[in-house]
């Protein structure tokens, strides 16, 4: 069985036709082999089909249609605007506008944090003034309040309900410095986003937090 | 490609006209030659001369005549678009072959995806304006040969179509077109060798699937 598989290879390598000599080394097999003998003839009947199939021809319009197309959609033709720069070359043009942008970015924000603004600054700013002013507020802090003894642990974050939640290490009571460092900087009816400067004064960094009113307090629409 | 060539240099040459007599008996390379020079007859003449074998291998690749038709004018406008970059490294019908393979490869791809899509088709309306073609029956009795050699004709499209497509674009440039081996691998980028191995494999399907009509 293993020799008439490969002399089925050989013949179909070579599109063996058993009207022909069959290749050397085949011979011998195919003159005692029926099964080699009927799957040589079938092949060849299977070849024959299969170049029997009728030549499927373009419509007469073809030529016409193909002009059509030409004219209708020569803007697929035409180079693009950047054609006649190299591809190495647009690629390392690509890689240096990149590379230049993201150093401008980062030296953006070294400066940004080497020298951040005055409060009043931030509070001239359009948009997004919480953090900036928190910034501002917190260097401020820095230059005037003395540094802590020992450092608070890092504060943790929950993403629950949007609250920014403080470890129970930092829940005990504050030092009256920090008690009274809460800045409302928003204050809406679902409650008032207020800054707690006291983690400033440790080293930390301000936290963001949102406080619901309570039962009787106020719930306005300013803006701090 | 010797049937290529001799159905091309077979085409009655006008004697009147130089130009065209230059056109037609020019190879496909000189024929590119002038295309990128921006010779619109170099290309008519090379549409001419494989349309109808670019036509028919996209049909026995999708058996779809209008699809198969679109995809041979498709064929010929990367050809025209690519000329200028076009080299001359390979015979021009592995080139042309090639972008034909491509695009029916493509074309089996989407159809795979959009055939959830095609469950819907039954309800699609058709165009009130379309016309519909008068198909007169033939009442003449048909004849036994012709009936047999329509039906195993209908088998063999079948069982092409249900080849994994990689085995059936080797085994339609082979059996159907009658490329060699050489040209075959040139069309699929793949070596010869892996070109004999899918043929064999895709005539040992279908002999199992054309048992009965071989």
């Amino acid at each position: 069985m293993a020799k008439c598989q490969v002399i089925r290879q050989q013949l179909e390598a070579v599109e063996y036709d058993p009207a022909a000599l069959p290749p050397s080394g085949a011979e011998a097999h195919l003159a005692q082999c029926a099964d080699c003998r009927a799957y040589a003839a079938q092949m060849q009947a299977l070849r024959a089909l299969l170049a029997e199939q009728p030549r499927i021809l373009p419509p007469a319009s073809f030529d016409a249609e193909v002009r059509l197309r030409l004219g209708r959609e020569a803007h697929r033709f035409r180079e693009p605007f950047l054609a006649w720069i190299p591809t190495p070359a647009l690629a390392a043009l690509a890689v240096v506008i990149v590379a230049t942008s993201a150093l401008a970015v980062r030296s953006s924000m070294q400066m940004a944090l080497q020298s951040p603004p005055t409060v009043a600054e931030a509070l001239a700013l359009p948009t997004l003034p919480e953090r900036a002013l928190a910034t501002a507020i917190g260097a401020q802090l820095a230059r005037d309040l003395p540094a802590s003894p020992a450092p608070l642990p890092r504060m943790a974050a929950s993403s629950r309900l949007g609250r920014v939640v403080m470890p129970a290490a930092m829940r005990r009571p504050l030092p009256a410095t920090e008690a009274s460092g809460i800045v409302v900087l928003w204050r809406g009816r679902s409650g008032e986003r207020v800054m707690r400067l006291p983690a400033i004064v440790y080293g930390a960094r301000p936290v963001l937090d949102r406080r619901f009113p309570a039962e009787g307090e106020s719930s306005d629409d300013s803006v701090f | 490609m010797s049937r290529l060539m001799s159905s091309a240099l077979s085409y009655p040459l006008p004697i009147e006209a130089p130009r065209v007599v230059t056109v037609d008996a020019a190879s496909d390379h000189e024929l590119i030659a002038a295309v990128q020079a921006g010779d619109e007859q170099a290309f008519q003449e090379l549409v001419r001369r494989y349309r109808n074998p670019i036509t028919n291998f996209l049909f026995r690749m999708l058996d779809d005549y209008d699809r198969a038709v679109e995809l041979a004018q498709e064929t010929f406008l990367r050809v025209y678009a690519n000329a200028a970059r076009y080299r001359a490294t390979f015979h021009f019908s592995t080139y042309i072959y090639r972008i034909a393979t491509n695009l029916a490869i493509s074309e089996l791809r989407q159809r795979r995806r959009r055939k959830l899509v095609s469950l819907f088709t039954p309800w699609s309306r058709h165009d009130e304006d379309e016309e519909t073609p008068l198909d007169i029956p033939d009442e003449r009795p048909l004849q036994d040969t012709d009936l047999i050699e329509r039906e195993r004709r209908a088998a063999v499209a079948r069982a092409i179509q249900t080849l994994p497509e990689k085995y059936r674009a080797a085994l339609v440039l082979r059996d159907v077109e009658g490329l060699s081996y050489d040209d075959i691998a040139g069309v699929l980028n793949i070596s010869e060798g892996t070109v004999k191995s899918r043929i064999n494999r895709a005539r040992g399907l279908l002999r199992d699937k054309l048992r009965a009509y071989l």
